[in-house]
Formats: C-alpha cells, sequence, structure tokens
C-alpha cells in the first residue's frame, strides 16, 4: 500500500494547515498488522516514542507521543515513513465539530438559530451544506416577499434583493414584455409600479427570509445569500393579494417556459397576512392559486392567525386553505413552546417555528420581531436555502418537474422537525421547524433521488429509429449515458460501449431486425431497456 | 368590500358577453388581477341585487368558472 497522508471527513471540518493547530508532541501511524510502534524506534534512533495507543485494532492504527526535542512532527513523519512497516502517518490534527456560523456582529442576538440549549432550528448545522444562494444548475434562488413593502437600501439587504435586469430603471417601458412597466425589484400592486416602499413588517419579514449573511453587518437570514422579490400587497383585499401572487406565479411561468433564460426562479411565496376565522370555502380564488403556484413549482408559507383559536374549528385564511402546496406555520418562543396566542390545528397547521422575539432587520435598523409573521419567515427561508443543495439530481427534478420538487422540499421540512410537546396533538407534524434536519434529508436521498428521477430516465430518445447505420442517444441533462449493450430480443449479449458520455450508437454492422439497447448512467443508478429496429 | 367581486373566467372570449348580461346590475370591470389564470375584479351595485344573490346568479352562469366577494385581508400584525 502507498503511504500517505489523509484526512478523514466525516461531520467534522478541519480547518486549513496553516491555521489547524494539532496536538503537539502527536503523531498517528498505520502499521503492517502484524507490527507495534516499538520497531520504529528500534530501527531509527531519530524517533522516541514517549507513550503508544492502540486507536483502531482494525486498521492497526496507533497514537504515538513522540519527543519533539530534536525533531518536530513534521520531520518525525519524515523519519517515521522511511519505515516499510509504516502504511500511512499523519499529524493528529485537532478537530471541531462542523457548525458554520457567520461573522454578522449581532449573529449572537439570534436565537432562533442557534442556543446552546439547543432549542433553535439548527441553522449553523445546515449552513455547513449551504449557506443559499444558487441551485447546482447556477440558477439565482427567489423568495417573493407578499407584504407592506421593504426598506429596499437597507444594509443588510440590499445586496440580496431581486433585480430584473430585462428591465430599464425609470423609462416608463415594459422592456421585457412580461407585463410589468419598470420593475425592478418587484412590484407595488396598490400603485401598480415598480415602487418599493414602505416595510415596517415587511422588512423584518425580509430579513428573517434573507439578510445578507457573514457580511460583517448586522444579522443573518436563513440564507445567507439569495434573491428576495419584494411584493407590496398583502392587505386591504384579496383582489390585492391575488394579484401580488401573480406576479410572483408570472415570474415563475416564464422561467420555466425559458428553461431559466426569462423571468425569476421563484420557488416560494411569504404570506404573513390573512384573515382570522376566514373560511376556505368562501375564498376558493385565493386558495386555489396555492395549487396553481404550486404545480409551477412554487412553495407557499402562511402565518396563521395570532391568537390562541384552533384554526381546525373556527378557521383561517390562507392556513386552513387545504392546499398540498402551503405550508401553514404557528408561532414559538425562545423557550422552544407555542406561543399561547398563536393558531394550531391537528389538521390545518403544518408546524411550529420561532416567532416570538426572533431578532432580526427592522425598517431601519435591526430588532426584535414575532408573532406569526415572524414564525413563518424562517420556513419560507427554509424552502430556498434546500433548493441550494448542492444535489444535482434535485436541481434536475426541479426543472424535470417543478411541482414534485415543490412537494419533495415540502416533506423535507415536515419530516424533518424536531419533535415538540407544546405542538404535539394540535398541529400536523408535532414539531418545531429545524432546518438542518431537512436539508440532511434531502442530501440523504440524493443518491436515490437519481434512481427516483424515472422521469428523466423516460425523456432518453433514440434517433433514427429504425436506422441503417447511426443512431443518435439524446439525454436531458444531468444524465449521462455510460454504457450501452446491444442485446439481441433473447437477450444475447451483441456488442458493448462503454464511454464517459456515449451520445452515439453505430449499429451499421449488425443484420436487419429488432434489438435491445441496455442503456447504464454514469450518474443515475437506473438500467433501462429499449428497442431498436435495424433496417 | 361590499361591492365588489372577483370573477374568473374560463375563457376571455365570451367576457364581454356575460358583462352585458349583468350590466342591469352596473356591473363594471375595474382591473385585471391574474393574467394566468383569468381573474378580473369588478364592481356592480349592490342596491339593485345583494351579493349573495348575485355571486350564486354568477356561479350559474356556464362561462364563469369561479365568483366570490373581494374580501378584506390584513396583516398578522406583530402583536
Amino acid at each position: 500500500m502507498k503511504k500517505i497522508t489523509f484526512v478523514f471527513i466525516l461531520f467534522v471540518t478541519f480547518l486549513s494547515a496553516q491555521e489547524t493547530p494539532y496536538v503537539q508532541g502527536e503523531i498517528l501511524v498505520q502499521l503492517q498488522s502484524d507490527r507495534t510502534p516499538d520497531l520504529l524506534s528500534a530501527e531509527n534512533a531519530a524517533i522516541q516514542i514517549i507513550d503508544a495507543e492502540q486507536i483502531s485494532r482494525v486498521m492497526n492504527i496507533w497514537r504515538l507521543k513522540v519527543s519533539t526535542e530534536q525533531h518536530n512532527e513534521m520531520s518525525l513523519l519524515k523519519e517515521v515513513n522511511k519505515n516499510a512497516s509504516v502504511l500511512v502517518s499523519q499529524l493528529n490534527h485537532k478537530v471541531q465539530l462542523r457548525e458554520t456560523t457567520p461573522n454578522d456582529p449581532l449573529f449572537a442576538q439570534q436565537w432562533q438559530y442557534y442556543q446552546e440549549n439547543d432549542k433553535d432550528i439548527d441553522a449553523d448545522l445546515a449552513w455547513d451544506v449551504t449557506t443559499g444562494g444558487v441551485n447546482t444548475d447556477g440558477n439565482e434562488i427567489v423568495v417573493a416577499i407578499i407584504d407592506d413593502g421593504l426598506n429596499i437600501n437597507h444594509p443588510d439587504i440590499i445586496d440580496n434583493l431581486y433585480i430584473n435586469t430585462g428591465e430599464i430603471p425609470g423609462d416608463g417601458i415594459d422592456n421585457d414584455g412580461n407585463g410589468y412597466i419598470d420593475d425592478i425589484y418587484g412590484w407595488n400592486v396598490y400603485s401598480n409600479s415598480g415602487s418599493i416602499t414602505g416595510g415596517g413588517h415587511g422588512t423584518p419579514v425580509t430579513g428573517i427570509i434573507g439578510a445578507t449573511g457573514n457580511n460583517e453587518i448586522g444579522v443573518t437570514g436563513v440564507n445567507w445569500s439569495v434573491k428576495l422579490m419584494p411584493i407590496i400587497g398583502s392587505s386591504g383585499n384579496e383582489a390585492t393579494v391575488i394579484a401580488a401572487y401573480d406576479y410572483a406565479l408570472n415570474a415563475r411561468i416564464k422561467f420555466n417556459e425559458t428553461n431559466g433564460n426569462e423571468g425569476a426562479f421563484v420557488v416560494a411565496t411569504n404570506s404573513s397576512f390573512g384573515v382570522d376565522f376566514g373560511q376556505p370555502q368562501n375564498y376558493p380564488l385565493w386558495c386555489a392559486f396555492f395549487d396553481t403556484m404550486g404545480e409551477h413549482g412554487i412553495l407557499s408559507c402562511g402565518a396563521t392567525i395570532n391568537g390562541n383559536v384552533d384554526v381546525d374549528v373556527n378557521g383561517d385564511v390562507p392556513t386552513a386553505c387545504p392546499s398540498e402546496y402551503l405550508i401553514s406555520v404557528t408561532n414559538t418562543n425562545i423557550s422552544d413552546v407555542k406561543v399561547t396566542g398563536a393558531g394550531y390545528g391537528l389538521e390545518t397547521i403544518d408546524l411550529g417555528a420561532p416567532g416570538q422575539g426572533t431578532f432580526t432587520t427592522s425598517l431601519s435598523n435591526y430588532g426584535g420581531f414575532g408573532g406569526t409573521s415572524g414564525a413563518t419567515p424562517h420556513v419560507t427561508g427554509t424552502i430556498a436555502l434546500l433548493y441550494a443543495a448542492p444535489c444535482e439530481a434535485f436541481t434536475a427534478i426541479s426543472k424535470d418537474d417543478p411541482a414534485l420538487a415543490a412537494m419533495m422540499v415540502r416533506d423535507y421540512i415536515l419530516d424533518g422537525v424536531d419533535p415538540n410537546a407544546s405542538l404535539e396533538g394540535i398541529t400536523v407534524t408535532g414539531g418545531r421547524l429545524n432546518v438542518n434536519n431537512a436539508i440532511q434529508l434531502l442530501m440523504g436521498d440524493c443518491e436515490n433521488l437519481s434512481v427516483a428521477s424515472t422521469s428523466l430516465v423516460d425523456k432518453i430518445s433514440l434517433y433514427p429509429n429504425p436506422t441503417e447505420g447511426i443512431m443518435y442517444v439524446k439525454t436531458p441533462q444531468p444524465l449521462q449515458v455510460s454504457k450501452i449493450k446491444i442485446l439481441s430480443l433473447d437477450g444475447r449479449e451483441i456488442s458493448t460501449l462503454q464511454n464517459s458520455d456515449i451520445t452515439k450508437v453505430d449499429i451499421s454492422t449488425l443484420s436487419k431486425g429488432v434489438y435491445i439497447l441496455q442503456i447504464e448512467f454514469e450518474n443515475v443508478k437506473n438500467t433501462i431497456y429499449k428497442k431498436i429496429v435495424k433496417k | 368590500m361590499s361591492n365588489e367581486i372577483l370573477i374568473q373566467w374560463h375563457t376571455l372570449e365570451s367576457k364581454e358577453t356575460v358583462e352585458k348580461e349583468y350590466r342591469v346590475y352596473d356591473l363594471t370591470f375595474k382591473s385585471q388581477i391574474s393574467r394566468s389564470q383569468l381573474i378580473d375584479l369588478y364592481t356592480f351595485n349592490p342596491e339593485k341585487i345583494k351579493m349573495e344573490a348575485f355571486i350564486e346568479m354568477l356561479q350559474l352562469n356556464p362561462e364563469v368558472k369561479t365568483a366570490q366577494p373581494n374580501h378584506k385581508v390584513d396583516l398578522r400584525e406583530f402583536p
């Protein structure tokens, strides 16, 4: 076995070599199975072992305490490596649990992300996987925040603002032809313009979703990076609200139709507003809109009533709307207990999230926020964060079947809650949001997602078929064909093509007749069979 | 909004015909609410017909997919 110096990579991280202190006077060595460390000293006087502890019997790995009076650890490693019995040697690096925290100075006040007692949403652990921004295809992830406005100049918001690059500011022309004139950052339904103002309520909601993280300013959102699309139209009447949703929907439809070249990759809407005691049957258009948005890949989060009310019995809009694409959220506090003045419902309210006293951006500064209005954007932000997970198969599904991707994200969030006694029996999941659990569920599924992505595999086409010579293999992204076997109808192998990305098959040498192609993939576990005809 | 209703159309082709049909109630187009979902906002004269009765009537019209009052909505104010 070649001698190597290696680094264990589990759920721990090592700082870089220059920054990472190792345990002074210690090295780790793996020896051949029948050897012990005393032979190192016996054969090389430069190696003076003070103590030896076997830390893996199976792999015969030892931690050696060594004298560094004459040689430092690096020199000792060179000496140790000269011995033929040594398979691997390395420094004993110091290890930390992976917890990514931003350098925002007010982060310590954002208890919702991290508390010593773990009564938090484990955002720090989720940030080990991603801090948001783009999916694996590089598409900017957009969240539509329907609210009372936004301070677009807030220093912790401005860098994460959505910008419609297809529009020229202030020219009075609908440059991108999306039906909205001068919609640079979003839309104002009240003024029917792109003017984004106000934000006494919307600025904290937006900050929770995506205040810029790790910028040495203020606070962070659930996403350090994301594109925030403010849509002003959260109160007044239902027509306003539906028109607000319609802006987000049109942007996503355009994105889907143009393969991401136009529109916006809106993955979620946030609704921290509603109608207390509203009965969904009286709001058919609003409730149906969640289904429509969901079918195009947009999940929605709704804040339930700020009152100790059983929504199953008393109603609430939107949180009692029956759409599968709507996540209804109630409010928990710093003690991880449902706030008394927050709605609940075993059939209607999906989960709890930190709301009361959460710390984030305010209209012109920073401060505490609360209510279900504060709880809901934590879930909305989590939706966006999951779309940034480093899982190509999930990105492929989100392009190929946006509605399926939305449902998957919803399930990861709901399946990943932390059980919570105060929510048990009065909410659908009985739990409180845990961002890390949700993203770990997605990442744990990532390989299986490839297998499950049968809709992608179904899109493989062979043409021309029948043919006399070359047959082309067209696969949707991200599938890559790695092996093709040509089989006779009775399953006998005739020939095999193996390559990193096969795009054509020459069947000119085959006799006329029907054959089977057995196709395997580089990045998907499925094997599929296609019938072909040689003319 | 006691005199505002939302109408979702199956198609936009028969919209004008339906509007004329209910002109007796002063049905007036106010604004387009959803382009993709064919939803429009209208006003009518509640002195000529009650909201519930008008909604019921519209729902029976085969050209109308959904009709409903334009309800009030509030922010979930931070308590």
